[in-house]
């Protein structure tokens, strides 16, 4: 059987699903830096400054999909071993799944970013700066990926049994499925927030160190997901062809970590966007935050039983 | 990407003490050193800063200043209330965690923090001293009323929850050093093949960029966030009817 008809799925599958979501979210972005310009015609530079910006920023994406495509290509294995191939497909699983939702979702944080620009003109280099860091932290799903991918391409050089190769496609799958629900949560997050500094220009300091803490909440769980991932790469040994059953059970534990952050990223998201406009308009709601945060820790006690089944999973199928 | 080695730490086994040989017994020698070297740096930095104060003059004293009312300020914010011990061991814990993320930054050096066992013992550190104060406020009965509030068979759900916080807060911690060390890692290993290519990097900035973002502002950020989430424990353990 060709195996190098994987090897080339996992490479085509890779640049055109982190492109498809990075176009669309760059479409989204565009429409509404065309709208912001209707209302504010005498803002362009500044408009413009930040839609480029939060452009490039989406395309993040894109740039890590043809990245990895381009190392798929040109550094393709010459001698593999028997499983190479499909192992190496847990890159698509690592950077797909996540780069589509990211590709999309960066986009609306971008729509009010310049939509806060046109309402608030004076403001747009701090407004820039804030969307800038925001952006940014929405990104960090895809560059987890990323790196597992990266590891992942290092050690299916030398994967030479079925259990193997699943196990390397566990650890991408539980990291691709693991930024769905953290990706959404920050880019909705991020998006309030920039709604927010669009309706009060004295809020900047207060929503500033609140993103900050709250982004990294957000993330938490994608965290966790590439915890249980690197997991799955460095603790569980390089498998033989007879444990089979440790190879489905990292199956089975990737799936747990990485489904479980999927609520519990989408809902952080969402409580904390809701604090944001309510903490911009009014000052003397300083206990709010802190509500917040309590929120959010308690949802992430739910990652936390999806992470302990998971670890429980590895380390009892582990030596089986 | 050769020089990737995780989990293949240097150790020292004490085990020989107790004339037994355990996993638990065995400590991570690059950790322990590094621990170490952070603390020197504290202890220097707090020497420094006791000079400073001593002699009353200049910048570097308002400085000194400056930087203990920004502490005040913000567990004043967060607490409530003002607390010299509170604040003091806030401060201890956000300085330590601080220079620990900081510590790659020195050649040679590597983050305690992305070793597991310094973040948890970080985490159980936050969660003894909340329960203890805790305690000390209310009474140990109200204390343990709390456990079984709202009503009595929430019990297991409710120590779940406090435990769920320490291993929460010590792998938010661990996981986000521990990647960003990771990536930083995996890029010096890609660049250091081709001379050329370090050059390139070096001089159109990417390594700033990478330093810059994994390192410092993750680092700094990560060992706010932590200070932030002891202190609003503590608040809520504090301000809460016995739990």
């Amino acid at each position: 059987m060709d195996y190098f008809l994987l090897h080339y799925g996992t490479l085509g599958l890779t640049i055109a699903t982190t492109s498809i979501g990075a176009g669309i979210g760059e479409g989204m972005a565009g429409i509404a830096a065309l709208k912001a310009l209707d209302r504010q015609p005498h803002a362009y530079s500044d408009i413009l400054r930040v839609s480029i910006i939060t452009t490039a920023l989406i395309e993040t994406t894109a740039v890590i999909g043809l990245f990895v495509a381009m190392m798929l290509l040109i550094g393709a294995p010459q001698n593999p071993a028997a499983y190479t191939f499909l192992a190496e497909t847990g890159i698509a699983f690592a950077l797909c799944i996540a780069g589509l939702v990211i590709g999309i979702a960066s986009g609306f944080p971008a729509q009010e970013a310049v939509h806060a620009v046109a309402r608030q003109p004076l403001m747009a280099s701090k407004i820039l700066g804030f969307t800038v860091i925001t952006q940014a932290l929405v990104q960090t799903p895809i560059i987890a990926g990323f790196v597992v991918a990266l590891l992942i391409k290092n050690f299916a050089l030398t994967a030479d049994s079925f259990p193997e190769a699943l196990r390397l496609i566990a650890a991408g799958l539980c990291v691709g499925i693991g930024g769905i629900g953290p990706s959404i949560g920050l880019a909705r997050f991020a998006q309030q927030a920039s709604r927010a500094l669009g309706l009060c220009k004295e809020a900047y300091g207060r929503i500033l160190s609140f993103s900050l803490v709250s982004q990294t909440l957000i993330e938490t769980p994608l965290i966790f997901a590439l915890i249980v991932s690197l997991m799955i790469i460095f603790v569980i040994p390089p498998l033989a062809e007879t444990q089979l059953l440790t190879g489905i059970g990292t199956l089975a534990a990737a799936l747990a970590a990485g489904l479980g952050t999927i609520g519990a990223g989408i809902s952080s998201g969402v409580v904390s966007g809701a604090v944001c406009a309510t903490l911009a308009t009014d000052e003397r709601a300083t206990t709010l935050p802190r509500t917040s945060m309590f929120a959010q820790a308690l949802i992430e006690t739910n990652v936390i039983y999806a992470i302990l089944i998971s670890l429980t999973i590895l380390f009892s199928c582990r030596n089986m | 990407m050769d020089g990737i080695d995780v989990g293949h730490a240097t150790t020292w086994s004490i085990g020989w003490l107790f004339n037994t040989e355990s996993d638990f017994l065995t400590l991570n020698a690059q950790t322990l050193i590094d621990t170490w070297i952070v603390m020197g740096i504290i202890l220097g930095l707090c020497i420094v800063g006791f000079i400073l104060l001593k002699c009353a003059s200049g910048t570097a004293h308002h400085a000194m200043l400056m930087v203990a009312d920004a502490a005040d300020q913000f567990c004043m914010q967060a607490l409530g209330f003002f607390s010299p011990k509170h604040i003091s061991f806030i401060a201890t814990f956000f300085i330590f965690i601080l220079l620990c993320n900081l510590a790659p930054l020195i050649p040679g050096m590597e983050e305690p923090t992305t070793d597991l066992n310094t973040t948890l013992s970080l985490g159980l550190i936050a969660f003894l001293y909340t329960q203890y104060e805790a305690i000390k406020k209310f009474g140990i009965i109200a204390y343990i009323q709390g456990y079984f509030q709202p009503f009595f068979l929430l019990l297991p759900l409710n120590i779940i929850g406090k435990f769920a916080t320490i291993v929460s807060m010590s792998f938010r911690l661990f996981g986000n050093i521990f990647g960003g060390a990771l990536i930083t890692k995996i890029y010096a290993g890609a660049i250091s093949k081709w001379w050329l290519l370090q050059l390139i990097c070096f001089a159109c900035g990417l390594n700033l960029l990478i330093t810059g973002f994994f390192t410092i502002f993750e680092g700094a950020l990560q060992a706010f966030v932590f200070t932030m989430l002891t202190v609003t424990n503590l608040g809520l353990a504090l301000q809460g009817e016995g739990h």
